[in-house]
C-alpha cells in the first residue's frame, strides 16, 4: 500500500535520512523504531508532505505522492497524528474531531465517522463539549488519534504515541490500536521499542537515518541489535 | 452567541445615543475616530486574531483605500462611494500580491515583512506625481449650501453627526461579519491554522488559501475605513496615511482590548482614542506622545498580567461571579505543543 524507495531527506544542507526504503502492507501494523534523532519523525513528515524529500520516491496505492502538497495527501487517504498530540486546546473535543473531517464533504458521512469514533473512544463522547486542553495526556492522545481517524484514512500514521504518557496509559492507548487496526492500516513511529514491537506485524529499526534491521515484531525483539541497543539486555 | 448579540446591541445603542446627549465637537470627533479605528481593529483581527498572522502593515491597505477614493474624486469627479469599493478591491489585489511571498514566512518574519511592504508602498506614493507625491491632496470641497442628498452622494458633511451614524453603520456591518466569520467553518479553519500550521495541514486544510481569504477580507475592510477617514479629514498625504503610527495603533488597540475576540477592538478603541484625543486637546502641541506613553504602559501591564486584553479581565470577573458547577472532572493539563 505504501512504498518508500531510496528516500533522502534533509533540513537545509543537513541530511537526516540517507537512502531509506521500506513498505507497509494493507491491514498491518508497521512500526518504525529507533532512538532520538534517528530520523523517525522526519520520515513521517515527509510521507505526509510537510517536508519534501531531496531524493527517492514515495508511492501510495500505486501513485506517487512525494510531489503533491500536504493538504492533498490527506485526501488520498493518509492521516498523520503529529508528535506531542497537538490537539486544538481552546476548542471543544467535538470541534477538534470535526476539524479532522475537513476533507469529508458530506455531512452524513461526517456524522457517521463521529459516531464510529465515539464508539472506539467513549470517553470523548462523554466530554465532547469540554475544551481539549482540559483532557489528561492520555485522553489528548486518544483525541489526536480520533481526529486522525475522522478523515476516514486508509493509512494512519502515529508519531510518538507514548510521548509524555505514564506507562499504564501507554498500554491503554496501545489497546485501542488493536481495535482500530480492523478498519485502517497503521504506521507507528516509536521510541518505546518493547511495547510497540509486541503489537507490530512488521518492524524497521532506524539508526542515524539508515535502515539497520527489519523483521516481524517478534524477530526484532529477539535480535541482538535491538536487545543491546534498546532493551538493555 | 445570544449573549454576545445582546452586548453588541448595547454597545451600538450607547454609541447611537451619544450624539443626542452631547453635540460637543470634540466628543463627536472622538466617537468617529473611535469607530473608524475599531473597524480597522476588526479587520486586523481577522488575519491576526483568527488566523494568527501578525500584520504590522495594515496602514498600507488603509492608505490605498484613502488614496483610491480621493483620486477618483479629485481627478475624475466620481463619487467616493465608487472609489470606496474600488479602493477595497485594489487593496485586496495588493494584499494578494504581497501575501504570496509573505505567507512563505512564519511568525515574526511575516510581521516584519508586512511592515516592510507598507513602507515600500508609502515610498511609492511619496514619489508618485499622479497622486501629488509628498504634498498630499486636499479634497475639493463641494458648495456649503448643497442639500443633504448631494452631501451624502459626495460624502462630505458640515456636521459631525452624519459621520457618527455612517461610521456606526460601517462598524456594525463589519462586527456582524466578523462574528459570523468566527463561528463559520472558515473561522474554525483559521483558528486551526493559528494554533498549529502543521497540524492544520496534516488534517487536509490548505493553510495558504485560507490565510489568503482572511487577508483579502481584512484588506478590503481596511481600505473602506481609509476612504471614510480621507472623506472625513478631507486632506491626505503619504506620511500621515501610510504611517507606521496607524499600523501600530490598529495593532495596539486590538491587543489592549483582546486579540481574537470580536469585542476586543471596540473595547481597545474606546479606551485608546478618547485617551489620545483628550491628551491632544489638553496638552496641545507639547503633549503629543503622552497618550502613546500612557498607552505603552497599559500595553506592558496588559501583556504581563492579562495577555487576553481587557476582555480577559472581564471574562475572569464574570466567571468568578457564576462559578457554580462549571468545569468537568477532567484533569487540567497543559496542551502539549512543539
Amino acid at each position: 500500500m505504501l512504498k518508500v524507495k531510496n528516500l533522502k531527506v534533509g533540513y537545509g544542507n543537513v541530511p537526516v535520512i540517507f537512502d531509506f526504503s521500506f513498505q507497509v502492507k494493507q491491514g498491518d501494523i508497521v512500526a518504525i523504531v529507533g532512538s532520538n534523532g534517528a530520523g523517525k519523525s522526519t520520515l513521517l513528515k515527509t510521507i505526509s508532505g510537510i517536508l519534501k524529500p531531496t531524493g527517492g520516491e514515495i508511492q501510495f496505492m500505486g501513485e506517487r505522492i512525494d510531489t503533491i502538497p500536504a493538504y492533498k495527501i490527506v485526501e488520498k487517504g493518509i492521516s498523520h497524528v503529529p508528535e506531542g498530540r497537538q490537539v486544538f486546546g481552546k476548542m471543544s473535543i467535538k470541534d477538534n474531531l470535526l476539524l479532522g473531517a475537513f476533507t469529508i464533504k458530506s455531512e452524513e458521512q461526517k456524522t457517521k465517522l463521529l459516531k464510529d469514533v465515539y464508539e472506539i473512544f467513549p470517553i470523548l463522547e462523554e466530554r465532547q463539549d469540554q475544551k481539549a486542553e482540559t483532557l489528561s495526556g492520555g485522553e489528548q492522545q486518544m483525541l489526536a488519534i480520533a481526529r486522525g481517524l475522522m478523515s476516514n484514512p486508509k493509512l494512519l500514521m502515529i508519531d510518538e504515541l507514548s510521548l509524555g504518557l505514564a506507562p499504564f496509559l501507554v498500554d491503554k492507548v496501545m489497546d485501542t490500536l488493536k481495535i482500530i487496526r480492523n478498519k485502517v492500516t497503521i504506521l507507528l513511529v516509536e521510541q518505546k521499542v518493547q511495547e510497540v514491537l509486541e503489537i507490530a506485524d512488521w518492524g524497521y529499526v532506524v539508526q542515524n537515518g539508515r535502515l539497520a534491521i527489519e523483521g516481524t515484531g517478534e524477530e526484532l525483539l529477539q535480535s541482538d541489535i535491538v536487545k543491546k541497543a534498546y532493551l538493555g539486555l | 452567541m445570544v449573549k454576545n448579540k445582546k452586548i453588541l446591541f448595547i454597545i451600538i445603542a450607547i454609541l447611537a445615543l451619544i450624539p443626542i446627549i452631547t453635540r460637543t465637537k470634540a466628543v463627536l470627533n472622538a466617537i468617529i475616530l473611535l469607530l473608524i479605528f475599531a473597524t480597522l481593529g476588526e479587520a486586523w483581527n481577522i488575519i491576526t486574531g483568527f488566523a494568527g498572522q501578525t500584520s504590522f502593515g495594515h496602514a498600507a491597505f488603509f492608505g490605498i483605500g484613502a488614496y483610491t477614493s480621493t483620486i477618483v474624486f479629485y481627478r475624475y469627479n466620481i463619487t467616493p462611494w465608487v472609489g470606496l469599493i474600488l479602493g477595497g478591491i485594489i487593496a485586496a489585489v495588493v494584499a494578494a500580491i504581497m501575501s504570496y511571498p509573505c505567507f512563505k514566512l512564519k511568525g515574526h518574519y511575516f510581521a516584519v515583512a508586512t511592515l516592510a511592504v507598507a513602507e515600500i508602498i508609502k515610498q511609492i506614493f511619496v514619489s508618485w506625481d499622479y497622486v501629488e507625491g509628498a504634498t498630499g491632496i486636499s479634497l475639493p470641497i463641494i458648495q456649503r449650501s448643497s442639500g443633504f442628498a448631494k452631501r451624502l452622494f459626495y460624502l462630505q458633511f458640515n456636521e459631525k453627526i452624519p459621520w457618527v451614524y455612517i461610521c456606526l453603520v460601517l462598524f456594525t456591518a463589519v462586527i456582524l461579519l466578523c462574528s459570523y466569520l468566527e463561528n463559520s467553518k472558515m473561522g474554525y479553519y483559521l483558528k486551526a491554522i493559528r494554533e498549529s500550521h502543521e497540524v492544520a495541514e496534516s488534517i487536509g486544510i490548505n493553510p495558504t488559501n485560507y490565510k489568503l481569504y482572511a487577508m483579502l477580507i481584512s484588506a478590503f475592510i481596511s481600505a473602506i475605513c481609509g476612504s471614510m477617514y480621507a472623506q472625513y479629514i478631507l486632506y491626505i498625504d503619504p506620511f500621515m496615511i501610510f504611517s507606521l503610527d496607524i499600523s501600530m495603533k490598529i495593532v495596539l488597540l486590538t491587543v489592549l482590548g483582546g486579540v481574537g475576540n470580536v469585542f476586543g477592538p471596540i473595547i481597545g478603541a474606546s479606551i485608546f482614542i478618547p485617551l489620545s484625543e483628550f491628551t491632544r486637546i489638553k496638552l496641545g502641541g507639547s503633549g503629543t506622545g503622552v497618550d502613546l506613553m500612557i498607552y505603552g504602559l497599559l500595553i506592558i501591564l496588559i501583556t504581563c498580567y492579562q495577555p487576553k486584553g481587557v476582555i480577559g479581565i472581564v471574562q475572569k470577573l464574570t466567571e468568578k461571579s457564576k462559578k457554580t458547577n462549571v468545569g468537568g472532572e477532567g484533569k487540567i493539563e497543559a496542551t502539549s505543543g512543539n
